[in-house]
């Protein structure tokens, strides 16, 4: 990563979108404070990810790629487990853990060990993971990526309703209506730097483009240029 | 870090490690099902294979004049072996007799003049590496021994000389101040040591393995390490974990060891008048409990940095699997040589030390200055152990490689 530098206010939602490879995954992790930058800092609602590591933490709640449940464990274990981790017990616990099942449409499967579920089913139940604590910021790694038409739409509702609550997203992805329809604004990044920031409109100025989809493959790539044959020549 | 948060991880770790078939299998299994069978194979086969040994006559043959004859004779009168008489027989015929295993041993005896009293000179044929050739062996000094005493009784006899003649020296009584304590400690000394230190790495092997490169196989670790919660909570945690299930392990290994000596051994060898018991001072099992539990510490705690250094599951079986021969070796070294007078710097090296002392405490002779080296050898290697985990969860490096 190199010369990464941008910023997501209170309340917004901003897409990290970028190519395989561009250095989501890695911005994301030095932000939760899981990688540390050689160089530079960075701050999420106040506190340093260098030297305040663990107010970062208490204030994110960060869906990785990989969801990471405990397959040994139930949905409700899971949750329980790393609800205690961030300071919660008891009624509250509880309560928190019956909203999100719930809401999330999982609370029949909440005895039901993790290794059964489906892929949809575990980035559910990584959601509510990420939320437990109630946390202002929501670092959210490829949410919808290999997910079915439903997992995604819950994972799309999910971070509309978290801005309606006043919760600041920043989420990771390579799919451009997804971020166009939920993002305020938009960072391209590609090899490591970031090559534009701003809304989906003022992306596709930027770049001269008339569809984000043109802008970012301009931004990342350079100038399209058709192929100089044609792919069905020849073939009858 | 908070306690809290150290008891979470502890917590959960162990129920997500029983629920995992092979800490089952590691945990409860093998101390409870697999060692005692393992104790009782290895004696009752030897029983079985001695019992047949004795119950079969070796064939021997007897080759020469008349005193083989008269010694075939005394021979088959005692019906130790089976005994076949040729008064020749070529030396090379004999050799591939015994080589055949169509005899088990060939004896030539020499005919000294009857009325002298030089000895009866024996060559005897034998194959050593045979057990069968060794047994006729065997029987027939035995049988020899009694032969020659009958002679030289006669003899005594025929010239009016008393038996002390020829015993200027007989021990009149052997005070045996051993006690049936003494033989039960002896043996838990020999055993129970390296069946704990083995399992101190067993006991908790699989559940290393588990809370450390098998979180980085399912991809739980970057979820864990993200939670709001201080490296040092989660690495005691984790470590908490794998002391008790090693521990739990442990427990069920003496427990398992002790029935199978004292109680299965003698019944399934049918001796059920073998006496063996043995009562240890409350204040030498307490001392064990906690140098058992010192030592499971510092073990887990290596466990657990060889797991985190693996990126997959295999891998970490790999590095914990060397573990298990850096005990196994001293552990059985110990286990069947006996070391009298161990030097004190001997109880500052690790394993070795817990072996020594363990051994010590069984048998009832500890030396308060090799109890005192012992755990203060085993303390700083569990603290640098620890640090060592903590240290590689810090290490990015580590964490994440793939």
């Amino acid at each position: 990563m190199k010369d990464v530098s941008f910023d997501v206010r209170p309340g917004e939602v901003v897409g990290l979108l970028g190519p395989n490879g561009a250095g989501k995954t890695t911005t994301l992790r030095m932000l939760s404070t899981t990688l540390r930058p050689t160089s530079g800092t960075a701050r999420i609602a106040g506190y340093d990810v260098v030297r305040e590591p663990d107010k970062v933490r208490a204030s994110i709640g960060v869906l990785p790629t990989d969801p990471g449940l405990y397959g040994r464990l139930t949905a409700e274990e899971n949750l329980r487990f790393f609800g205690r981790l961030a300071g919660l017990s008891g009624a509250e616990l509880e309560r928190r853990i019956d909203r999100l099942l719930k809401w999330l449409g999982m609370d029949e499967h909440r005895k039901r060990r993790t290794e059964g579920f489906s892929k949809g089913m575990r980035q559910k139940i990584a959601l509510a993971r990420s939320i437990l604590h109630e946390p202002p910021v929501l670092i959210l790694d490829e949410p919808t990526a290999g997910l079915d038409v439903s997992a995604a739409r819950t994972i799309i509702d999910f971070i509309q309703e978290s801005k309606a609550a006043g919760r600041t997203v920043l989420f990771s992805s390579h799919y451009l209506v997804e971020a166009e329809r939920v993002c305020d604004r938009i960072a391209i990044i590609a090899d490591g730097r970031i090559r534009a920031t701003g809304t989906p409109e003022e992306i596709c100025r930027e770049a001269g483009a008339d569809t984000l989809e043109d802008a970012f493959l301009t931004l990342v790539y350079g100038e399209q240029t058709k192929p100089e044959v044609s792919l069905w020549a020849g073939v009858r | 870090m908070g306690w809290r948060a150290v008891r979470t991880v502890w917590f959960k770790e162990l129920v997500d490690s029983v629920r995992d078939r092979r800490t089952l299998v590691m945990m409860i299994l093998l101390p409870l099902i697999l060692m005692p069978l393992i104790t009782l194979a290895g004696p009752l086969l030897l029983q079985r294979q001695m019992e047949a040994t004795e119950q079969s006559l070796p064939p021997v043959m007897l080759v020469g004049g008349t005193r083989a004859a008269e010694l075939a004779d005394r021979f088959a009168a005692a019906g130790v072996v089976d005994v076949i008489y040729r008064t020749e027989l070529e030396r090379e015929e004999a050799e591939q007799l015994v080589r055949d295993g169509a005899f088990e041993v060939v004896v030539f005896a020499s005919q000294p003049d009857e009325s002298s009293d030089a000895p009866v000179e024996l060559e005897v044929i034998v194959q050593t590496q045979r057990r069968a050739s060794m047994d006729a062996l065997r029987r027939i000094q035995l049988q020899l021994e009694a032969e020659a005493a009958r002679i030289v009784a006669e003899r005594l006899a025929e010239r009016g000389l008393p038996a002390e003649f020829v015993e200027p020296l007989r021990i009149a009584g052997i005070h045996d101040l051993s006690t049936d304590d003494d033989f039960g400690g002896r043996i838990l000394g020999m055993i129970l040591p390296f069946f704990i230190s083995m399992w101190a790495v067993m006991g908790g092997m699989y559940t290393a393995i588990d809370v450390a490169a098998g979180e980085k196989e399912r991809g739980t670790l970057e979820s864990l390490v993200m939670a709001p919660v201080s490296r040092s909570a989660l690495v005691l945690g984790k470590l908490l974990a794998i002391a008790t299930v090693s521990f739990i392990a442990n427990l069920l290994v003496i427990a398992s060891m002790v029935v199978t000596i004292f109680f299965l051994l003698p019944r399934v060898l049918g001796v059920e008048e073998m006496v063996l018991s043995y009562r240890i001072e409350p204040l030498s099992f307490v001392l064990m409990l906690v140098l058992m539990v010192v030592f499971i510490l510092m073990v887990s705690a290596l466990l657990l940095s060889l797991s985190t250094f693996g990126k997959s599951f295999r891998e970490g079986q790999s590095y914990t699997t060397a573990l298990t021969f850096a005990v196994m070796v001293p552990g059985m070294y110990f286990a069947f040589v006996e070391e009298i007078h161990v030097a004190t710097w001997v109880y500052a090296v690790p394993i070795f030390n817990v072996l020594l002392m363990l051994k010590n405490l069984l048998e009832g002779h500890v030396v308060w200055v090799n109890l005192g080296v012992t755990f203060v050898s085993l303390l700083v290697c569990a603290a640098l152990s620890i640090f060592a985990a903590y240290r590689l969860f810090l290490s990015e490096r580590v964490m994440f490689r793939s």
